[in-house]
């Protein structure tokens, strides 16, 4: 073959694979419906690679209304992306990535930002929350289908497919303050092999939370109590438990006091914000220089969904009214399945409690439970490819200090 | 009531699927074997007690008898030939029912020994193993134990390096188990020397139904007749366990949080002559708040592993006698003290070590930190003042009402620390008496201030404390190649011979980080003879920079006898006491030859250990040589690996050794 013939063949081949990605393209988009045909080709080829470039499916399927949970592989990083609660409209995506990125500016290294959204024009950088693990964004998805873009350095786009179908909710909840606990739950239940719940827990006080915040004030009221400081937030739940301490306060002569105020000899503080309101008015206070700190008589009690690492963390010891032990059998296994599979994910209360109920394992007495840090010694470097942990409560424990009646 | 996990066929987790690499005919066999066995036990079990109720709380409710022990040692051997045991339960204080399994290696136990533990007669008879099942010949030895209380390692890789996909079918069954979280579990090596079986792990014991207990310590040392009293930290148990018939344990009794309200995380435990114990609980009172104690005098903690912490006197099968305030009524400013959240009355009360003189009606703690705020990152450390400078003495004439009797603040020393917390006096882990009757004095030493310190006498209205060594001297002679600094060298168990002529000291040593390139990891034999023959007259005093590097100047001043390098990090060790005699029985002794170590701390803290145990020995001329006969059974280095996969308790991987014990049968010693 001559020189001019192999150029004339190789232009032919290329032309034919490049007609070809048009035609594969073309089809895909006329298996669209209209609207969608409006997208631009990138916007076809980038839906095109989310189902296709091996992103991994929780379920093996993408369905409506169920926390869409997707892992992918790119390069030497695994991205785990969580978008819930797959309607159209806002959504909540947490990202879980198993590598910091370290790029040298010079003396300094910064960790390359995640970006998340559907497309350039909307994206924008994935935040950690206080009380909880993971980063999170909100997306605005359409009905049908969208593509949920994770950036991976300056050029890199991950795509995930995310099915919403067409039923409009309200989507407030999963992409509010109380969200990343809404998308635990929904994320555990569908983990169980359950049905999501299609409400969010921070909407209403249940009544076992109920029984555990009454369980909390008896105590407090046994142990001689004068005042109780009250940290809340404007969920339904917390002015629900809010409004249920202050009955319970007055009926037995307890002051209710706002957790600002200096507190009086016989002071316990009781939080009954959601994860990120709790954690952030936590850590006002324990980040303030140790003097500066109220001496609280009673300490730190929290309610029941309160039991997520990122809260326990931002104070010093708390208290908590749980009807379950970290050590249950069922608690432990979910705790390992969470850490065989998300090992990101811390494992919550409220999770949990989503679990258990799929499992239909029956809950125990309630209890008071003591829930702290307990690392004894600081860290040094070195040993971290050893490290173990409590499950559940890395670094930290959950124990059982004693009964309460709760009725 | 609730059980957990099931019968007394196995601890919570095994169940009958203990893990298994028999043939499949032989499966089948079994299986047959098993059905006929579970019917049999079912109606063995018909008739053994149940547990009531209303049952004495504590005492043991479901000890096998003897059908039991032998259709447990079936069950258990179905599916490996080579282990059996029995399983011991009690009733806690809080109706919960708790466990203790044992999984003897028939083909390391002499078949005289299965026999007398019931079970030697059962095995053989059943055909069922291999040629090993039914115990080996018996080679005349008597043996001594290194009973080990050991964590299950549950490794977690949060990095995610190594992702497990996510499932495509979501069943109810995600999790293998090799998953699940393995039980902790005390370990019996066989350290008789000259045995065929030396160096092996002939027993697990695994404890239920509690997982993480993180196992901390137990007593300092061990004699004929003592029960084993064995914390978990996190757990905030203390165990409490019949060694009379080892290599078998029993469960005596389970002290729970509930039993020592004014307390939490109990470190170590001293027992005394009548077989009682004191145990130093660091933490504050369970709930934060005020707590009354035994005396009738309350204290305000700031809770679960907080402060203050207590002293809590136990009966010989572990029931709460009494509860004493560690803390005064008063706030104790003498240095600074943090409590985190902060205590209207500071308090440096968080006990640790913990040794006692009844002849002298004394025993002393030395307080460590407030457990729970010692945070991860040393940089982001709260407060340097979290790790104590304290020690504590108390009067223990009533022996069943101890009594703080005094508090004393351990003088700052010449070197200046690289932070707070590496001043000479902070966090005071550990404490050691001497023990001849002319002796009345005490040592303690600081882990992150790297020093030793010497009280002559203890039974003083206020001990006098002074510095006697700073381990920038050992770290020199260590590794003169690095910069010898003492501050942060990690130290950890102290301890007098028991003819009060040397002292021995673990250092786990200092990881090295940015510039600082850490300290060496070894253990330290000091000769105080002359320190203890000055009497209340010690001169020794570490007041000058040169004595923290050379030594002390003064002439009693404790010597370096002997520096045995120790890479792994050795935090905690123990004496041989059980020495055998001509007439084939051990008698204690207070020549020891022979020290225990092990190299692991508290995994989540940074300072793991490589997870080895070793035995040393004591040559005449009382230098430290590493036994090389005591090897791993599995890759035959030196020293026992407790990385491993498998256990006589099933394939539940590496684990995590913290303390250990030289310990024998009730019949072989005299």
């Amino acid at each position: 073959m001559t020189t001019s013939s192999r150029a004339t063949a190789l232009r032919v081949g290329v032309a034919v694979v490049v007609g070809g990605l048009l035609v594969g393209v073309s089809a895909y988009a006329a298996g669209l419906g209209a609207d969608d045909q409006h997208r631009t080709g990138n916007q076809l080829v980038r839906d095109w690679s989310a189902r296709t470039d091996g992103q991994q499916v929780l379920g093996g399927r993408r369905t409506p209304g169920v926390p869409s949970v997707q892992r992918l592989r790119h390069d030497d990083v695994t991205f785990t992306v969580t978008v819930a609660p797959a309607r159209p409209g806002p959504n909540l995506v947490r990202v879980d990535s198993t590598h910091d990125h370290g790029v040298s500016t010079g003396s300094t290294t910064e960790k390359v930002p995640v970006l998340v959204g559907t497309g350039e024009d909307d994206l924008v950088r994935a935040q950690p929350r206080p009380g909880t693990d993971g980063l999170w964004a909100v997306v605005d998805l359409p009905e049908g289908s969208g593509t949920v873009l994770v950036t991976h350095g300056r050029s890199h786009r991950l795509p995930f497919i995310v099915e919403t179908g067409t039923d409009a909710v309200d989507t407030a909840d999963w992409v509010g303050a109380d969200g990343p606990e809404c998308v635990a739950v929904a994320t555990a239940s569908a983990l169980a092999a359950g049905q999501v719940p299609s409400g969010c827990p921070a909407s209403a006080l249940s009544a076992s939370d109920a029984g555990s915040v009454r369980g909390i004030v008896r105590t407090l009221v046994d142990r001689g109590i004068e005042e109780i400081a009250v940290e809340h937030d404007e969920s339904a739940r917390s002015l629900a438990a809010y409004e249920l301490v202050q009955g319970l306060a007055a009926e037995a002569g307890v002051r209710i006091v706002s957790p600002d105020a200096a507190p009086g000899e016989r002071n316990a503080l009781v939080v009954l914000g959601g994860w990120a309101t709790a954690a952030r008015d936590l850590a006002a206070v324990s980040s303030t220089p140790l003097r500066q700190q109220p001496i609280r008589s009673d300490g730190t009690w929290l309610a029941p969904w309160l039991l997520s690492p990122g809260v326990v963390d931002s104070t010093a010891g708390a208290m908590l009214a749980l009807d379950f032990d970290i050590r249950d059998q069922g608690a432990q296994e979910f705790s390992q399945t969470l850490g065989k599979y998300f090992p990101g994910q811390l494992p919550t209360g409220p999770a949990y409690l989503a679990w258990r109920s799929v499992r239909g394992d029956a809950p125990r007495p309630l209890g008071l439970y003591a829930a702290s840090r307990a690392a004894y010694m600081p860290a040094s470097s070195g040993h971290a490819n050893h490290e173990t942990t409590v499950a559940w409560f890395p670094g930290g424990t959950v124990t059982p200090v004693g009964s309460l009646d709760a009725s | 009531m609730r059980v957990h996990g099931e019968t007394a066929l196995s601890g919570r987790f095994t169940s009958v699927s203990t893990p298994s690499t028999a043939p499949t005919r032989g499966r089948r066999l079994r299986r047959s074997a098993l059905g006929a066995a579970l019917v049999a036990l079912g109606l063995c079990s018909l008739q053994t007690a149940p547990v009531q109720a209303e049952d004495d709380p504590g005492q043991p409710v479901d000890i096998a008898g003897a059908g039991i022990a032998a259709l447990n040692a079936l069950i258990q051997g179905l599916f490996n030939s080579d282990i059996v045991g029995q399983t011991s339960k009690v009733l806690g204080g809080d109706g919960e029912t708790y466990w203790l399994t044992n999984h003897l290696r028939t083909d390391l136990v002499p078949t005289t020994v299965l026999q007398g533990l019931g079970l030697g007669d059962v095995v053989p008879g059943l055909g069922l193993g291999g040629g090993s099942a039914g115990g080996t010949p018996d080679d005349g030895k008597r043996r001594e134990y290194l009973v080990v209380w050991a964590g299950d390692n549950n490794v977690l890789d949060r990095s995610g390096k190594q992702l497990t996909n996510l499932p495509d079918v979501v069943t109810p069954d995600l999790l293998g188990k090799g998953d699940q979280i393995g039980p902790d579990f005390f370990a019996v090596v066989d350290a008789t020397k000259g045995s065929s079986s030396y160096g092996k792990v002939v027993n697990t014991v695994t404890v239920g139904p509690l997982v993480e207990n993180e196992p901390h310590h137990m007593q300092y040392i061990w004699h004929k007749g003592n029960n084993i009293f064995a914390g978990g930290l996190f757990t905030d148990v203390t165990y409490v366990l019949d060694t009379s018939k080892l290599p078998e344990l029993k469960l005596k009794h389970v002290n729970l949080p509930t039993d020592t309200l004014c307390g939490s995380v109990p470190d170590a435990y001293w027992v005394t002559k009548d077989g009682s114990a004191y145990g130093t609980y660091m933490g504050g009172p369970d709930v934060p708040g005020p707590c009354t104690y035994s005396d009738g005098t309350t204290r305000i903690g700031n809770g679960f592993a907080g402060s203050p912490g207590e002293l809590v006197r136990l009966d010989e099968n572990g029931k709460t006698v009494y509860e004493a305030p560690a803390t005064p009524e008063t706030a104790e400013n003498e240095q600074r003290c943090d409590n985190i959240p902060q205590l209207a009355a500071a308090t440096c009360a968080n006990p640790h070590g913990i040794q006692a003189r009844e002849d002298l009606d004394t025993l002393v703690t030395s307080d460590y930190n407030e457990p729970r705020n010692i945070i991860l990152n040393p940089v982001q450390a709260p407060s340097s003042y979290l790790r104590r400078p304290t020690v504590r003495t108390w009067d223990i004439s009533d022996q069943d009402h101890p009594k703080l009797k005094a508090v004393s603040f351990l003088p700052d020393g010449p070197r200046v620390g690289k932070v707070a917390h590496q001043e000479e006096p902070r966090a005071a882990m550990e404490t050691t008496v001497t023990n001849l009757p002319g002796h009345k004095g005490a040592f303690a030493e600081t882990m992150q201030g790297g020093a030793i310190y010497y009280a002559p006498d203890i039974t003083a209205g206020k001990p006098e404390w002074r510095e006697v060594f700073d381990l920038t001297t050992a770290n020199k002679q260590a590794d003169p190649s690095r910069n010898p600094y003492g501050g942060g060298s990690n130290g950890g168990w102290l301890q007098t011979s028991l003819d009060d002529k040397y002292l021995y000291h673990a250092v786990a040593g200092r990881q090295p980080s940015g510039t600082d390139q850490g300290s060496p990891s070894y253990i330290l034999k000091l000769d105080i003879q002359d320190l203890l023959a000055a009497g209340t007259d010690t001169a020794c005093d570490i007041d000058t920079i040169e004595e923290t590097v050379n030594g002390g100047a003064e002439s009693d001043c404790p010597a370096i006898t002997d520096i045995l390098p120790a890479p792994g990090g050795p935090h905690w060790g123990a004496l041989d006491n059980l020495e055998l005699g001509d007439d084939g029985y051990f008698h204690e002794t207070k020549d020891v030859k022979r020290i225990a170590y092990s190299n692991y701390f508290v995994a989540r803290t940074g300072l793991n250990g490589d997870h080895r145990v070793c035995l040393v020995d004591v040559g005449s001329d009382q230098k430290l040589t590493t036994d090389p006969g005591f090897k791993d059974e599995s890759t035959g280095d030196t020293c026992i690996d407790f990385d491993r996969e498998s256990w006589p308790h099933g394939d539940w991987g590496p684990a995590k050794p913290h303390s250990m014990l030289f310990v024998t049968a009730d019949d072989d010693i005299k």
